[in-house]
């Protein structure tokens, strides 16, 4: 889902191994917060229909929510693991995943229907060869909008409108210069001293 | 939108130990709630549950929902969001806060989607506005901005980062009621934990304290000076980003803006001049001590305790020191 210049991350996504590709643009689907989009993604996931396992980044570099994949999975009606970064095993029905989840991993088992997000440690991307570019380029992509959806959805709940969350302020954090105590002189003497702050710091005294 | 009353805080277990960041959210439910004159709830699942349940109340909560069942012990996103989504539809909090963990990250989207509500992700503060709407402020594009969010739905979700809020005192007179829920039991959820393995490798964004190394080093077996420093302290070490790529010290140490954030009680900086994409992964510690020979260095602008000296001499001096005193 993006405005129309998408299309070149799709035509990369199709020269390093996808078969298809369908770009979701309409106006009607700008402004999106995370509900949004994933109830329009979700939508057109319905509407491709027969589909084993959905694949997510944990998160954008720009929103940095993580937010999109599980609530995918949740309009779906499918189980999801969070921060995979690696595949164990796989079969017909079922993968076997490393879930990084902060001091420990998680091996799980997800049953098909199902939805991961990977880190970026899941792989290496592939490098697409010429061949794969020039194909790539001449491959046909979807583009679906806000109507072609109207199957599986339901049109109000696109774009800024139906979105919940919205940003009323922005401020520019104030980069607080700290009033730094100097030390300097005989690096024994600024041992002592700096060893006496240490102590007081981590025995919770400031 | 006013049948909406209350403050619900999601408190995370793993391991049947409380996860600090939910005493945190009950600091700061608290002070929402009292804002509001309204109650603050809190919500946890697990198994055995009891004793720690009534800890959730010493930190400020006037209710705990308790789901105590084995099918709960371990945290399945879809067994947790079906049990948390029919509580929330019944009680109708006007706020839910959850950590912003790998867990709670994970859980609250599908909490969120299921209410068809707004969550703001990753929040470092809150606040509340004259009409009693919820503030919620988190960094974005990469913590150059804060955004300001109001959500127009309700319940009004979010989730909170880690060691930003304060926890209250722990007081065993407070008073709260723990209500045992009836758990919904999902025989099968689609998922299945098979095991459960630390992670091994150092993770400095947890670290409380954090000794990091700069262009100020010479050689990479010099990192062992700070190694012990840290060892001294109970930290780890971590370093800026040149030598990263020089390939004195593996990727997951690195500190900045294209490596880790980190915000540890204590962080000191040695031999690090403060580049801008440096300064953006450190400048939220609580302490800074920065150690370096040139007094024009922008790491000071940042630090707390400024060390003017060369840290071939300062850190072994300071070993010794803390050596001698035997913390």
């Amino acid at each position: 889902m993006g405005p129309p210049q998408a299309e070149s991350a799709l035509r990369d996504a199709l020269a390093r191994g996808a078969d298809k590709a369908i770009l979701l643009t309409d106006r009607r689907f700008a402004g999106a917060d995370t509900l949004a989009t994933s109830y329009t993604l979700a939508s057109a996931i319905k509407k491709i229909g027969d589909f084993d396992l959905v694949i997510c980044g944990e998160k954008t570099v720009d929103g940095d929510t993580g937010q999109v994949g599980p609530e995918v999975a949740e309009f779906l009606g499918i189980p999801h693991v969070a921060y995979v970064s690696e595949i164990k095993e796989h079969s017909k029905n079922w993968l076997v995943v490393i879930s990084e989840m902060g001091e420990e991993y998680h091996v799980i088992r997800i049953k098909f229907p199902g939805l991961i997000t990977v880190t970026k440690n899941i792989n290496v991307p592939r490098l697409p060869s010429l061949q794969d570019k020039l194909k790539a380029r001449k491959s046909k992509i979807e583009i679906w909008n806000a109507d072609d959806l109207s199957n599986t959805a339901d049109i109000n709940r696109f774009g800024m409108k139906a979105s919940p969350t919205q940003v009323y302020r922005i401020t520019i954090p104030s980069v607080e210069g700290r009033q730094g105590k100097v030390f300097k002189g005989m690096p024994e003497k600024v041992a002592k001293e700096l060893a006496d702050e240490l102590q007081k710091i981590l025995k919770g005294e400031k | 939108m006013s049948e909406y009353r209350g403050v619900m805080v999601f408190a995370e277990q793993e391991d049947g130990e409380i996860h600090p960041v939910s005493y945190e959210l009950l600091g700061k439910g608290r002070e929402i709630a009292d804002r509001l004159g309204v109650e603050l709830s809190c919500v946890l699942l697990g198994f055995e549950m009891k004793k720690k349940a009534n800890e959730l109340i010493f930190y400020g909560a006037d209710k705990v929902f308790l789901y105590d069942h084995p099918s709960l012990k371990e945290f399945d996103v879809v067994r947790y969001k079906q049990n948390i989504v029919k509580l929330v539809k019944e009680e109708k909090p006007e706020i839910l806060l959850l950590g912003a963990t790998h867990l709670g990250r994970s859980l609250g989207p599908r909490i969120a989607a299921a209410l068809n509500t707004g969550l703001t992700a990753d929040c470092i503060d809150l606040k509340v506005d004259e009409k009693g709407n919820l503030i919620q402020i988190r960094p974005a594009f990469s913590g150059n901005i804060l955004a300001h969010i109001k959500t127009k739905t309700r319940p009004q979700m979010a989730t909170v980062r880690y060691k930003v809020m304060r926890r209250m005192e722990r007081d065993e007179s407070r008073k709260g009621k723990i209500i045992k829920m009836e758990a919904e039991v999902i025989e099968e959820s689609g998922l299945e934990l098979l095991n459960k393995e630390k992670v091994s490798e150092v993770n400095i964004t947890e670290a409380e304290i954090i000794v990091s190394g700069g262009r100020g080093l010479k050689k990479p077996d010099d990192f062992n000076i700070l190694r012990e420093l840290a060892g001294l302290l109970g930290g780890v070490v971590a370093s800026s980003r040149p030598l990263v790529d020089e390939g004195w010290i593996g990727r997951e140490h690195q500190v900045g803006f294209s490596g880790n954030i980190v915000h540890p009680k204590l962080y000191i900086a040695c031999g690090i001049s403060g580049s801008p994409q440096h300064l953006a992964g450190m400048r939220d510690s609580d302490v800074i001590v920065a150690i370096n020979s040139d007094p024009s260095a922008p790491i000071f602008k940042v630090a707390d305790y400024c060390v003017i000296g060369d840290l071939y001499e300062v850190v072994p001096k300071l070993i010794d020191e803390i050596r001698k005193r035997k913390w």
